[in-house]
């Protein structure tokens, strides 16, 4: 019988999915100020490389969770929340990757007075994604006795993303506002929009988890 | 001969499994909680189980009402079977609300009014059950969701294990009701015959109803699973098994009492229920208006194919 089966697969492996995430946006944010700060064309090489390895054991835990779920275990709608789900967390280690990677190939270069603010939204990011996973954590393994907190959980996620948009528009503001070239300038919003972007993400996620719990309520 | 008369019995257990087990695990099948063949074999087997063990009420209370009013031998009984197949066939075909209890026990009484033996205290029964199927199968869905949705969920945090019960529950409640359409509808199948054909006795009557609805389940029940699965029951799932599991609560009691009941009627007004709980804006009204003219609507049809047939045999 089904029911009485004790092992539970799915709740561990998303949330082996999302911290592998989690670890390689944490490596991204070290790594990026790193280059930023030091320059080096070859330690920035050995990063990109670096990240690159974390996203695709990321990618091996989705395909797991794939396989996992062709089994048919859970219910049609369930296996189609979680799909979606490990699509958009797998979209911020994609983006951590390709940011770096853009940083590399544009030997992009800042000056301290944005650096720090994109590193503010870093940190902001990362606050979030914590808040994120404990959200995850939750809806999977306790989604009714903590169903306020859930809640309360979901808002604090999207306050985060609403502080990184302030920041992210203060930035632009201020680099269109600077003497810089219009190229200077149009690469340097590409990268505040991308590396804000990663905020968005959660953001999106957020949302599915709300999804998830209001379809799930009886 | 014999043989011939029963094939009237044979076609309308068909069209009973055909139709019916779509009340089983047309939602299981239609949400893909558990596959076609599997459903169709589990209900296949689960039909003729309910049908040997428990079917016997049925087949004699409805024997003893096909003798009370009239019907004493293989032809007339042939008649009367054919007559209620011959509704339930032709109301299925124009898509129109039908049962096949009440088709068979129109016959009977078409056939009473005939011969001039038609006797309507003995009918009651039967009229009160059609009532108190989807009345019962609401009260029984209301409190079964209320539960559900006040206690039981609050008591499944995990995702993962609220899934693996909703589909032990899909698969539990469908294989029950399975096995209560078997005990309960065997008599609508092979009743009528018991009695009035030589040697023709309440076990036979049970083995060959219950191997005729499973014929029906097995040959040709998908199309009707596909429609019925996402038509009666478009709900979450935890509604859909819950509905099941009230109508088969139903249908079962009525196995015990020996009256053939309506598994549809029965799905139809535990959903109702279940929409009373949820708030009266998701119940469809036009299933409670389908119910209503099945009442009157196929008891009519199969008295007047009965009483024009026995006429015409004189």
């Amino acid at each position: 019988m089904v029911f009485f089966t004790k092992h539970l697969e799915i709740h561990d492996q998303i949330l082996e999915h999302l911290d592998k995430c989690i670890l390689c946006h944490e490596r991204f944010t070290e790594y990026v100020e790193d280059i930023l700060r030091d320059g080096s064309e070859q330690k920035a090489f050995v990063y990109v490389k670096k990240i690159s390895e974390i996203e695709t054991e990321a990618d091996t835990i989705r395909r797991r969770i794939v396989k996992e779920l062709l089994k048919g275990n859970l219910l049609p709608q369930t296996r189609l929340d979680v799909l979606y789900l490990i699509e958009k967390i797998d979209e911020i280690a994609n983006e951590s990757e390709e940011i770096i990677r853009e940083v590399y190939l544009q030997a992009l270069e800042i000056e301290e007075v944005y650096l720090e603010r994109i590193i503010d939204i870093n940190k902001e990011t990362k606050v979030q994604l914590k808040t994120l996973r404990l959200t995850v954590d939750k809806i999977f393994s306790d989604i009714w006795s903590e169903n306020v907190k859930l809640s309360e959980l979901l808002i604090e996620v999207d306050a985060n993303e609403s502080r990184v948009d302030v920041i992210e528009q203060s930035v632009i503001k201020d680099i269109y506002r600077s003497g810089l070239s219009l190229a200077e300038k149009n690469q340097l919003r590409y990268f505040a929009v991308k590396f804000a972007n990663i905020s968005n993400l959660a953001e999106d996620i957020s949302d599915l988890l709300e999804r998830i719990m209001i379809s799930r309520k009886v | 001969m014999i043989y011939f008369y029963l094939t009237s019995a044979v076609l309308l257990g068909w069209a009973l499994g055909a139709n019916d087990s779509a009340n089983c695990f047309g939602t299981a099948v239609a949400t893909h909680v558990i596959k076609y063949g599997w459903a169709v074999s589990l209900t296949a087997v689960l039909v003729i189980s309910g049908a040997y063990i428990e079917g016997s009420a049925g087949i004699e209370k409805i024997g003893e009402y096909a003798a009370i009013n009239g019907i004493e031998t293989g032809l007339e009984a042939f008649i009367v079977m054919g007559a209620a197949a011959i509704t339930v066939i032709a109301m299925t075909f124009f898509k129109l609300p039908v049962s096949t209890s009440q088709a068979v026990v129109g016959a009977i009484i078409g056939s009473g009014l005939t011969i001039g033996r038609f006797d309507i205290k003995e009918t009651i029964p039967f009229f009160g059950a059609w009532f108190l199927t989807p009345l019962g199968a609401m009260a029984i869905g209301y409190v079964l969701f209320s539960l559900m949705s006040k206690h039981i969920q609050k008591r499944i945090n995990n995702i993962e294990l609220f899934d693996r019960f909703i589909k032990t529950g899909f698969i539990l409640s469908g294989a029950f009701s399975a096995y209560a359409l078997g005990a309960n509808n065997v008599a609508n199948v092979s009743a009528v015959f018991v009695g009035k054909i030589d040697s023709f006795s309440v076990s036979q009557a049970v083995v060959l109803g219950g191997v005729s609805i499973a014929f029906g389940v097995l040959t040709y029940s998908k199309p009707v699973m596909m429609t019925v699965g996402k038509g009666i029951v478009p709900l979450d799932p935890v509604s859909g098994f819950i509905s099941v599991l009230s109508a088969a609560l139903v249908v079962y009691f009525y196995a015990q009492i020996g009256i053939p009941v309506s598994t549809s009627q029965a799905i139809v007004g535990a959903v109702f229920g279940i929409g009373l709980v949820k708030g009266i804006q998701t119940v469809n009204f036009k299933l409670i208006r389908n119910i209503v003219l099945a009442w009157f609507g196929t008891p009519s049809i199969a008295g007047l194919i009965s009483f024009m047939l026995l006429k015409i045999a004189g």
